[in-house]
């Protein structure tokens, strides 16, 4: 990989104090993502994917303490004070969250609410030039008469077309990273099918880098060129959709594609579920924190935590077994050696 | 024509979007008291303003040969006892108590939601200073913490001002508070926050919009109040000085006749109650239609 990170995180952890001792919700946690590409996070309900976004743009207060490194253009971006982080968001990375609909602020215009990045950022001084500029903005993410609606309030928007103003919002500023949390999951699947289009045409368009935090392993498929699949906090996972499909190399990645319901190949006669609670995260399991719930686990698995280990370009997991995941297992030896 | 049509078959309570001055024109339509508030409160603005068309009489200068007689068609509420008109007295009181009122309610709402703004967005050390600062402010009565500052400051009406100010802005910083805790934990300020702008930014353009309605609901019903301290206050001796006309002090110059000319100390206290009635109708009808809004 000879080209630059636009953004390396390197063994981020991000702790909450809670009254029942302290939470560790994100855990050296480390990925990059290059100029352009489209990286999917993909885990369950408080597997730390949105903390991890948000520990990245500092959205989180004290008392959370956030560890680690996060460069974006030579500059960490946990170390750096509040004002330069400041300038930052919005400017150069931007982030839409779930829920389009209560994203927007009820009581402004949506076209001021496009604009004001553009004068909050000092890019546009005028406010009819911003608001120009919104009219434009709205009609790149597919609002239909973009001049009449800018002067309309969030409430007279459906929720997909919330989500587009949203869109519009984070692009306004013209950042190179794009963190996605969820933009999909509050809207109906058609309409869910339309954002996923608008955001890979305007990434190819825009040549952005977008963080796509999902829960929907489809969508990791259509969108994104790699994956981080997440657990209990930790990064489990990283390898291409067609890798991560094909060959999962870590017994929660291949169960999570195992509750997908497909429509060919083999039909289970039910899904499976993953059998089990995701671990409390005041007092994560020892060793290989899924140990408890993986068909696969020894001994080595309960004794003392799992490294993620890279193996190939790219690809890594934080699984003892992986090697016993190759399916053909007479040539898995053979394929780990000749990696190593 | 269908904003008419939608007017007569939707409930009563649902109002048809029409641009806001008709709107406001058909919220009042259906409400009979809160139109009558609206309507005795401009009658009674009009004519403090028009007080110099609408009455002869000078209501400083002093006419001791008709002093204290009883209403007439001459004198519409009887003469005090300087021979002042005091139907014209209460008119030009009006300009200055309803001056009073508006500002005493107005004062107290901005600070008080200024800082409850701050201190509910920063919370931590700055909330507990405000918020300690709020406790202790309305641990004394309205009164006596108005009388105290007032009686400090010494009489006028720009103590009377910081004094009711210091009185009341407490009530409207918890308000806005606890608005503003519920509202910062929403995920348009987690996008604004998102999207790098500023915290005043954030608590002026975001927040206090989102937040300001409970206040004018409350500072509604709390202008008859303040219209009722400002009033007591002026009754004891702590307004404006004579021979300026206030309703308060207009009172209490009619104390010492009550038995010989009652219509002294009636006419204008039924003045305070008559505004007082129109701003509580007028206050709720407009409460009402914000809560509604929200």
């Amino acid at each position: 990989m000879s080209v630059i990170a636009l953004l390396e995180v390197r063994n981020l952890s991000t702790d909450i104090p809670t009254r029942r001792g302290v939470l560790h919700a994100v855990e050296d946690v480390s990925f990059s993502i290059l100029p352009g590409e489209c990286l999917g996070i993909v885990g369950e309900s408080g597997s730390g994917k949105s903390v991890t976004c948000r520990s990245i743009l500092g959205l989180l207060a004290p008392p959370v303490r956030i560890r680690g490194q996060a460069l974006f253009d030579g500059a960490d971006l946990i170390a750096i004070g509040e004002a330069e982080r400041r300038r930052i968001r919005g400017h150069d990375i931007a982030m839409i969250v779930q829920d389009a609909v209560s994203a927007l602020n009820p009581v402004l215009r949506v076209g001021g609410q496009i604009a004001e990045g553009l004068l909050e950022h000092g890019i546009v001084r005028s406010r009819r030039a911003a608001q120009k500029r919104a009219v434009d903005l709205m009609r790149k993410v597919g609002i239909p008469s973009p001049e009449d609606r800018v002067s309309d309030y969030p409430h007279q928007f459906s929720g997909g077309m919330c989500q587009r103003v949203v869109i519009a919002t984070a692009l306004a500023c013209a950042p190179r990273l794009l963190i996605a949390d969820e933009p999909t999951t509050a809207l109906d699947v058609t309409i869910q099918d339309q954002i996923l289009k608008l955001l890979v045409q305007l990434r190819r368009e825009l040549d952005l880098a977008v963080i796509l935090v999902t829960h929907d392993m489809g969508v990791v498929a259509e969108t994104c060129q790699r994956v981080a699949v997440m657990y209990a906090g930790q990064i489990v996972e990283t390898a291409t959709p067609t890798e991560l499909f094909e060959n999962p190399r870590h017994p929660y990645s291949a169960a999570l594609l195992d509750c997908v319901p497909t429509l060919d190949g083999p039909h289970p006669e039910r899904l499976r579920p993953i059998e089990g609670l995701p671990p409390d995260l005041v007092s994560p399991p020892a060793g290989c924190r899924f140990h408890p719930r993986c068909a696969m686990a020894t001994d080595d698995c309960r004794a003392g935590p799992v490294p993620l280990t890279e193996i190939g370009p790219g690809r890594s997991t934080r699984c003892l077994r992986h090697a016993d995941m190759i399916p053909d297992a007479g040539d898995a030896g053979n394929l780990a050696e000749t990696r190593a | 024509m269908t904003s008419e049509h939608a007017a007569h078959t939707l409930p009563s309570r649902r109002i048809p979007s029409l641009p806001g001055r008709a709107r406001l024109a058909a919220v009042l339509g259906q409400r009979t008291a809160a139109t009558i508030g609206a309507v005795l409160i401009t009658l009674i603005v009009l004519a403090s303003v028009m007080a110099p068309w609408l009455s002869p009489y000078d209501p400083i200068a002093q006419d001791l040969r008709n002093a204290l007689k009883p209403p007439s068609l001459e004198h519409l509420f009887g003469t005090d006892n300087f021979g002042r008109d005091i139907f014209t007295r209460v008119l030009y009181a009006a300009q200055i108590d309803l001056r009073i009122a508006f500002l005493c309610v107005f004062f107290p709402w901005v600070l008080g939601t200024l800082l409850g703004c701050i201190a509910g967005y920063s919370g931590g050390f700055i909330d507990t200073v405000i918020m300690r600062t709020v406790d202790t402010f309305t641990a004394f009565p309205f009164l006596v913490m108005a009388i105290g500052v007032i009686a400090v400051l010494g009489p006028g009406v720009t103590s009377m001002y910081i004094a009711l100010t210091l009185a009341g802005w407490s009530m409207y910083a918890r308000i806005v508070r606890a608005e503003v805790l519920v509202a910062k934990r929403s995920e348009y300020v987690l996008a604004a926050r998102a999207l790098g702008f500023s915290h005043t930014r954030i608590m002026l353009r975001h927040l206090l919009p989102n937040v300001i309605t409970p206040t004018i609901i409350f500072a509604m019903t709390d202008i008859v109040l303040v219209i009722l301290s400002t009033t007591t206050l002026a009754f004891l001796g702590l307004g404006l000085p004579p021979p300026t006309p206030t309703w308060g002090t207009m009172i209490a110059e009619g104390k010492s006749f009550i038995f010989t000319a009652w219509w002294m100390v009636t006419l204008p206290g039924l003045a305070i109650v008559l505004v007082g009635i129109s701003l509580s109708l007028f206050g709720d009808g407009v409460a009402d239609w914000l809560r509604e809004r929200e």
